[in-house]
């Protein structure tokens, strides 16, 4: 058993470390993953799947909202919609907006621009 | 509280810091886990408070045993798909010996260190999902006697959840090993000097709204969960609990009872109820 004990903190330790790794993408939208250009609108519409709560679309207001130059985020959970009202500077890329989606533990389907 | 039982919850504390995170909610049952958890660097912290009874102890022969817990579970995630949990349980404990007289005691429980990590995630709608999670953690002693196991008892297990429109399915096992003396009583399960298994299945349904829409701010769902614990010494008991659950964007309150359904217990007094009463909040 106290061997057992051993193996087991030995490769909790490694779990734990083997998670601070870069996350993968949870994206189906990959040219939004590379797109490093600022967004040029002052609205952006993107949809996300596995929102399974309103405690989960709060996950996703919140990482958004830590994103610069996204000032407001207006989540519909019927459809998965999820708004984002930009800055009139210093906007962000769609890969920010993507990766905050991925943070967030969720699926980013797509990102609109008007 | 002991010098010893305040340097375990230092230990513990300290120890969630240093591996930088966990945790529980969305959609997440009562007395069980689910595969969800807080998103990168979001901390979810949940307090939930049991009253538990159970009738004579058949080996000590001490009888009418009731039981509050204040049980804290703070979690943190590291990684889109990893978090850390927790849990810190607070006891107060109530029985009659043998000869009449009554005793009470109060003190902290042992203390969880549980990790939480996503290996497959399959999110197919708006607010439809699958995921399956690996658990893996520690309970680590308090030696605050009898409250502690005083040994220090490895968990790993898995939990898989479904989320599909209002339906929401939950199916968990976690296996304990433990490798302390046990506490004095062993009340509820799992802390005996027996190895545990806990497996747990739950069912919620979104009693309202029907339909979500872009003024959601809440929804009610209905709980029924089953939770059992096997033990290697052979004792095995399954409760039913039905319960419900209100949830916010940001704070949920919970509220459920976990009724015996099948009790073969020869180590320790079989269980009358466990009422919670818990609320959950997002930072």
């Amino acid at each position: 058993m106290r061997f057992f004990f051993k193996f087991f903190l030995f490769g909790m330790l490694i779990f734990s470390f083997g998670c601070e790794t870069t996350p993968k993408s949870s994206s189906n939208d990959r040219t939004a993953l590379t797109d490093t250009a600022p967004i040029d609108s002052p609205t952006a519409t993107l949809v996300v799947h596995g929102m399974g709560c309103p405690l989960c679309a709060n996950n996703v207001d919140k990482q958004l909202l830590a994103v610069p130059g996204v000032q407001r985020v207006n989540i519909d959970l019927g459809n998965g919609e999820v708004k984002v009202h930009l800055a009139e500077t210093g906007r962000p890329t769609k890969a920010q907006l993507a990766r905050a989606i991925t943070e967030s533990g969720f699926t980013l389907v797509s990102i609109a621009t008007p | 509280m002991s010098l010893t039982t305040l340097r375990a919850v230092l230990f513990a504390a300290a120890c969630a810091m240093c591996f930088a995170g966990e945790s529980a909610h969305a959609q997440e049952p009562i007395n069980s886990p689910a595969a969800t958890q807080p998103s990168t660097g979001r901390w979810v912290v949940r307090q939930q408070v049991k009253y538990l009874e159970a009738r004579r102890h058949p080996i000590t022969g001490d009888d009418d045993f009731s039981k509050v817990v204040s049980w804290t579970n703070i979690a943190y995630g590291v990684a889109h798909n990893f978090s850390m949990n927790l849990s810190i349980p607070i006891e107060h404990e109530r029985y009659r010996d043998a000869s009449g007289a009554r005793h009470r005691d109060t003190g902290l429980a042992d203390v969880t260190l549980m990790g939480k990590l996503r290996l497959w995630q399959h999110d197919f709608g708006p607010i439809d999902t699958s995921r399956f999670s690996l658990l893996a953690g520690v309970e680590i002693p308090t030696y605050d006697h009898p409250f502690s196991s005083r040994g220090a008892n490895p968990i790993i297990g898995g939990v898989f959840t479904h989320v599909h429109g209002r339906h929401g399915v939950n199916l968990s096992g976690r296996y304990k090993f433990n490798t302390g003396r046990g506490t004095k009583f062993n009340l509820g399960g799992g802390r005996g000097k027996a190895d545990a298994l806990l497996y747990d299945a739950s069912y919620l349904y979104r009693l309202a709204p029907a339909q979500y829409d872009a003024d959601t701010l809440g929804a009610w769902y209905g709980v029924v969960e089953l939770n059992g614990i096997y033990e290697t010494n052979g004792d095995n008991e399954l409760f039913i609990a039905p319960g419900i659950m209100y949830e916010a964007r940001t704070w949920t309150i919970e509220a459920a009872v976990q009724i015996p359904a099948w009790q073969d217990l020869d180590r320790r007094g079989k269980t009358r109820f466990i009422a919670t009463l818990g609320v959950r909040l997002l930072f």
